[in-house]
């Protein structure tokens, strides 16, 4: 009994880290449009053959599609025709004025109902602030709820690492908090002990922060790499400002493991360092906050990008990613509790 | 009592400086010659943005080298000496005013060389006022940083070495804001404009000294 009054959060964190690498990798992508070809129409009848991601066209008698802005279907899709599981060729007549020349395609099938924004685009016509329904489309609704992860244009699979890459820095920055307060304790009491916990969180620290480097890196090479025109770079790195605090964030501990090695004697050594430690975390704390402020980031939540929440985050999301955020900190506690008590046996022999 | 302390410190470390002059000129002299070479593989620079990044890489370098020592060449006796008669708090707030005196100084020099030596086009617009700000509160935060550091660096036997790998990257973002800022004021901005840059590196200025003043005790007697 005493012993899951002790240890009950350490079997949560593995249901919760179950739970996280089930969701993420068993649970597929919505079903939508990726593309049009072609993508930007004129005025009058334009054949258009859409491409769809985890679709099921065939034998689907149900289908309705029609093109909206601002909540105003604006016009109807004509003569659908499947072609195969994941291509379907519409017609959409073109009338000469729309409120628009971005305009968002809108779909429903006996399946899924799926919305692309800002997927075509109609040249040639005048923009005409009249916002009334121009064509009624009949939705059908579309058959239950299933469990899906959101289907996003730029991201398509890889919003998956969602539930990997974020909880890293969450994790990382917990564990070089619990770092930090520990040095504070040791110059409070000078007890060695406290210093061993301190040293040891800034190595999980590392450990985490180098995961959320390559998977960044990963998911940055996959997505703002290819599909951004504002962003021309193609590599695994790029100039961004949450990019630049992670490297200072890496630097700073890498730079406070060489000083501790350059150190020889013990008391000596977790003095300075824990000084050390001390001084870089809360200008580290300060500059995270400051700088993101004064230069805009690729990352939601800056420059203008949507932060989580608004529609980044939907609720099937949510109900995985906080779980997956309190699992791998507390997996990030558990390895830091198994480490602190290896050094206080060793620290006990050596002693004995 | 303690603001006692702290001139009689400024005016010791100044007695020192004018006694040792080869330690100011040798700074000065790699400052200049530091330039010069730059001169010789840049001549003119034709954008302004490069020419302030590169002004103040070549200070971060050279505030560096000139603070690293001010912590080094007190050998351990005289350091017993100082430790028996003054507050560490007035030691470590002394040592940051002085440093950042003869950062001012540094930088004040080094940027007549810099434009004597080095051109650019483009700076009819510039604020000279606001740049003089931006110098001054960029350099406050690096000389402060930088006093910290090598007092925690003096520790180690690998004292510059290990200066700028624990300095440098706590150095990043104030001086990434430095330099936004003073890039700000060549484009001719006023103070409204960056109002935010200079509380923002104030602000930071301010923490650096209370973090100092606060850790310094921690490192005496070490």
């Amino acid at each position: 009994m005493n012993s899951i009054k002790k240890h009950w959060w350490k079997a949560l964190a593995v249901v919760l880290l179950l739970y996280t690498f089930a969701f993420s990798f068993l649970v597929p992508l919505s079903s939508t449009i990726k593309s049009a070809s072609p993508s930007s129409l004129e005025v009058g009848k334009n054949a258009v053959v859409l491409i769809g991601y985890n679709t099921e066209f065939e034998a689907d008698e149900n289908i309705s599609i029609s093109l909206e802005y601002d909540h105003k279907t604006l016009v109807c899709g004509t003569e659908i025709k499947q072609i195969n599981a994941n291509q379907i060729s519409v017609n959409f007549n073109i009338p000469d004025s729309l409120p628009s020349k971005i305009l968002h395609l809108r779909m429903s099938t006996s399946n899924f109902s799926s919305f692309s924004p800002e997927l075509i685009k109609a040249f040639g016509i005048t923009e005409n602030q009249d916002t009334s329904n121009l064509c009624i489309v009949n939705a059908y609704n579309s058959s239950a709820d299933i469990l899906d992860i959101p289907n996003r244009l730029q991201l398509n699979e890889t919003i998956r690492n969602l539930m990997f890459h974020v909880p890293m820095w969450f994790t990382m920055m917990v564990i070089l908090f619990i770092s930090f307060f520990y040095s504070i304790k040791y110059l409070n009491t000078f007890d060695i002990k406290y210093d061993i916990i301190a040293r040891e969180a800034v190595n999980i620290g590392l450990l985490f922060a180098a995961l959320g480097l390559i998977t960044g890196s990963i998911w940055a090479k996959f997505t703002w790499s290819e599909h951004t025109d504002l962003f021309t770079t193609k590599g695994w790195w790029v100039n961004d400002v949450k990019l630049n605090g992670a490297a200072i964030t890496t630097l700073i501990y890498v730079a406070y493991r060489i000083l501790r090695n350059s150190l020889q004697e013990e008391h000596q050594k977790a003095k300075i360092s824990a000084v050390y430690n001390i001084f870089a975390f809360v200008l580290m704390i300060v500059f995270l906050m400051i700088l993101p402020r004064i230069t805009d980031s690729l990352h939601p939540g800056n420059g203008g990008n949507p932060a989580f929440g608004k529609y980044d985050l939907d609720s099937t999301l949510r109900m995985v990613f906080y779980p997956a955020v309190i699992g791998w900190i507390l997996l990030g506690i558990w390895m830091l509790s198994l480490k602190k008590r290896f050094f206080n046996l060793e620290n006990k022999l050596e002693n004995d | 009592m303690f603001v006692k302390q702290i001139v009689h410190l400024l005016k010791h470390e100044l007695l020192i400086e004018m006694k040792q002059k080869h330690f100011i000129s040798s700074i000065v002299l790699y400052i200049v010659s530091t330039i010069f070479v730059c001169s010789l593989s840049f001549t003119t620079i034709a954008e302004t943005s490069i020419w302030n990044g590169l002004f103040w890489i070549i200070i971060l370098f050279s505030l560096t080298n000139a603070i690293s020592k001010s912590f080094l060449n007190e050998n351990s006796d005289k350091q017993i000496f100082l430790y028996t008669l003054i507050n560490p708090r007035a030691l470590i707030l002394g040592k940051i005013i002085y440093n950042l005196l003869l950062s001012i100084a540094l930088v004040l020099i080094s940027f007549f060389v810099f434009n004597f030596f080095i051109q650019t086009e483009g700076l009819d617009n510039m604020n000279y006022g606001l740049y003089l700000i931006a110098v001054v509160l960029g350099s406050t935060s690096i000389s402060s940083t930088l006093t910290m550091v090598s007092a925690i660096a003096s520790k180690t036997n690998n004292n510059i070495g290990i200066l700028s790998i624990l300095a440098f990257p706590i150095l990043i973002p104030s001086l990434l804001l430095s330099i936004q800022f003073s890039n700000l004021a060549i484009l001719g901005g006023t103070v409204e404009m960056s109002a935010q840059f200079i509380v923002f590196l104030s602000l930071i200025n301010l923490l650096i000294v209370i973090l100092s003043f606060l850790l310094f005790p921690y490192l005496w007697r070490e």
